[in-house]
């Protein structure tokens, strides 16, 4: 979990996924001690909204005086603030915490931004009586799992939890950012529909996913990783706030940054020239698809196809066929006629390059 | 460019299984002369020898490519790595695999092992089929190949002597870290796959994103206390009852209190006919059982319905219900009726087989129990798909 170390000096607010019992709480105590910051730990299901700020009359006017672990962090100056149990505390209490986390105010008292929020949360169905996050909340934190295996629990077991791994900062890793940031931004300019896709299905609304501002969370992200030199992290920190699937084609848009722009390969359709490597040609065709998909018009489809042409001819045969798959069964192409008889020439090109391919494949 | 041949099992395995295609993709292709078959590191770097690819039919190849997208996506590199010797854990890994591919009619090439080589149970994890193969004296005669005891680094973790080593930056071969999270988009597809998905990958991808297949009875229960929760507005503060805080403070101030409301549900049951009796009475209790548990001694309104209302009855126990009916269906009009009961509900569980009319959205919460495969109810109300064994 170094990742939640960098996070951490990053302030980037982050929301630990875990079973209860797993050793969430011991380990960010021991974080706390590694990194010389002090830990207030605060359980949501125990606790009322009133605890984060308790009406007090001072000169006929009400304030909300601070719970003592909040002076005891801005006193410090420094520090974590662990709000643990997320999901399985009242709704009143869960915004009561959440205001903490957006708004870094408890009652009337604003904890320093020097100040690190770390959430945890039990799966839902492991959660008696869980409440889901709404998306534009879980669009609000970096996403790690928690997970801990047999051997690292027998070792901690054994040895009263060792030091945990860390990773300590450079002071000047801030001026990374502009560097991280323009990374995104050259990803998002070659991948318009990534900046924003809102989760559909029920399961994910609660998880990360990819937004404007969860894109800038990850590029301070990438920035406090790479000031450590952590790929591993940097792909897992960078994934936690922006989800999975856009996480994959960061990572692999950072591994070749000379992948070409979808746009301008759709505007030169026939000087196509497939990748030697298929992973590569792969995300290439992908991001072709995803392009013609997001701004959908007859010539861009028409242009796909050309590519494809092209891709299969250099010999990506079976790297086509999903990308094909994408142009035909898209319910957008299909509502705007795109597949209506007869097709134009372009794909009929495209199903002679493959026929026989199709043939010996046996699909 | 790669042998036609493996480009077509590549082809013939994306389009049965849709979902593993970005797996597939990753795994850069590397020709391999001295690996006896085929082989993938624990970097998802696939090697190959062209003779094998001559053996073996393009359904063979492509089944070996499922083979070892598995043991990737299954973490046998991680989770069997500290036991050896590594070709009994790669026996055991293949053991784990194999009889779910059976299962799903995958054609592997002769030679395989299959828990039934050794006369074992399907189903174990490769753990436990390590320990009976350990000492299991006929684990030596196995004859080694990709899905047979050698599938590469893939299956054991340990490293073999033709195998790159880790990959650096920039290099071809995908990093434990981007390993974790291609794994997580997969289990992410398949969750969002519509259609058929074999048993395994279905439980796996649900392990994967910590979202485990639960019993209905346990989805239905987390829809009515959240309905609950939300329309009746239960769990929240009010000031109808002071807080006990209130006594702690000299300055006067009134603290609100927790309260509960208690709210009125209604059941509207199918009984046009195409259910059994016995499946809705199980349903029913169940749903009673757990309204019980949510909102204290409320009873609730069970309505039976058909194409008309045919009987509506406030009940407290399961026992209680008669349900009569038999002919066409129309839960639109179901809904129509609750709405029309003193006082009004705030939640309406309907339970259905889906073969029926709906209408525009109610303006309370509805939870939907769809009994069987019928086709789902509109996007207004939550469903839930109950299947009774």
């Amino acid at each position: 979990m170094k990742e939640l170390s960098i996070a951490i000096q990053a302030k980037v607010p982050v929301l630990v996924w875990g079973s209860p019992g797993t050793g969430k709480t011991s380990y960010i105590k021991k974080l706390g001690e590694a990194l010389n910051l002090p830990v207030e730990i605060e359980i949501g299901s125990v606790r009322e909204p009133s605890d984060f700020g308790f009406p007090i009359l001072k000169d006929g006017c009400v304030e909300k005086a601070p719970p003592a672990w909040a002076k005891r962090l801005v006193k410090a100056g420094k520090g974590i603030l662990f709000l643990d149990e997320l999901s399985t505390s009242p709704p009143a209490v869960q915004a009561a915490m959440l205001r903490i986390v957006l708004e870094r105010v408890v009652g009337d008292t604003a904890l320093p931004e020097t100040i690190a929020i770390v959430s945890a949360a039990n799966p839902p169905e492991e959660a008696a009586g869980g409440w889901d996050l709404t998306a534009p909340m879980a669009n609000r934190f970096c996403h790690l799992d928690w997970s801990v295996d047999a051997p690292t629990w027998l070792e901690g077991f054994i040895s009263d939890w060792p030091e945990p791994k860390i990773e300590i900062l450079p002071s000047d890793w801030k001026s990374r950012l502009p560097k991280a940031k323009a990374k995104v931004a050259s990803f998002i300019n070659s991948r318009r529909q990534m900046l924003n896709v809102v989760p559909e299905s029920d399961n994910q609304k609660g998880k990360a996913w990819p937004s404007s501002r969860s894109w800038e969370m990850a590029a301070i992200l990438l920035a406090a990783a790479e000031s450590v030199s952590d790929e591993d992290a940097a792909i897992r920190l960078v994934s936690g706030c922006v989800g999975s699937g856009a996480g994959i084609e960061f990572a692999a848009f950072l591994k070749n940054l000379d992948l070409p722009d979808p746009e301008s390969l759709l505007k030169a359709p026939k000087s196509f020239i497939l990748p030697t490597r298929g992973d590569i040609a792969y995300a290439v065709l992908s991001s072709v698809i995803a392009a013609v998909a997001s701004i959908p018009s007859k010539e861009r489809w028409i242009a796909a196809w050309v590519i494809l042409s092209n891709a299969a001819a250099q010999g990506g045969k079976d790297i086509v066929i999903p990308a094909a798959k994408g142009l035909i069964q898209n319910q957008t192409f299909n509502k705007k006629g795109f597949l209506n008889r007869p097709l134009p020439p372009q794909v009929e090109v495209f199903l002679n390059e493959i026929s026989s391919f199709i043939r010996i494949s046996k699909i | 460019m790669i042998d036609e041949k493996l480009q077509a099992a590549r082809a013939n395995l994306c389009s049965r299984r849709p979902y593993l295609a970005t797996a597939l993709y990753a795994m850069a292709v590397i020709k391999e002369p001295s690996v006896y078959t085929m082989a993938v590191d624990k970097y998802w770097r696939l090697y190959y020898s062209p003779d094998a690819l001559l053996k073996w039919s393009i359904e063979e190849i492509a089944g070996i490519l499922y083979h070892e997208i598995l043991h990737l996506l299954r973490e046998h590199p991680m989770r069997l790595e500290s036991l050896k010797p590594s070709k009994v854990a790669n026996i055991a890994a293949d053991m784990e695999i194999n009889d779910d591919l059976e299962d799903e009619k995958i054609i592997l090439p002769e030679g395989c092992v299959y828990p039934k080589t050794f006369s074992f149970r399907d189903k174990l994890t490769a753990e436990e089929y390590f320990e009976k193969l350990k000492d299991n004296a006929k684990t030596a005669s196995v004859k080694t190949f990709a899905g047979a005891g050698d599938c590469g680094s893939c299956a054991d973790g340990e490293q073999r002597k033709w195998e790159q080593p880790a990959p650096t930056s920039g290099e071809q071969g995908v990093s434990h870290a981007m390993g974790e999270i291609l794994i997580k988009d997969i289990a992410k597809q398949i969750s969002e796959t519509q259609g058929d998905v074999p048993g395994h990958l279905k439980r796996w991808a649900g392990e994967k994103l910590l979202t485990p297949k639960v019993k209905w009875e346990k989805e239905l229960a987390a829809h009515v206390r959240k309905a609950l929760a939300i329309t009746a507005g239960s769990e929240d503060y009010s000031y109808s009852r002071a807080s006990r805080r209130s006594a702690n403070n000299d300055d006067g101030i009134i603290f609100p209190a927790m309260t509960k409301h208690l709210p009125e549900i209604a059941v509207v049951v199918d009984t046009s006919g195409s259910m059994s009796q016995d499946d809705l009475n199980s349903v029913l209790a169940e749903v009673s059982g757990m309204i019980k548990k949510c909102c204290s001694k409320q009873g609730l309104t069970v309505l039976a319905v058909d194409a008309a209302l045919n009987s509506s009855q406030k009940v407290f126990s399961a026992k209680n219900i008669n349900l009569i009916g038999g002919g066409g269906t129309d839960m639109g009009l179901g809904i129509q009726e609750a709405l029309k009961l003193k006082p009004r509900p705030h939640v309406i569980i309907v339970l259905t087989d889906g073969y029926t009319g709906w209408l525009e959205k109610p303006p309370v919460q509805i939870i939907v129990g769809l009994i069987g495969k019928g086709p789902k109810a509109p996007d207004w109300a939550k469903t839930i798909t109950i299947n009774i064994d």
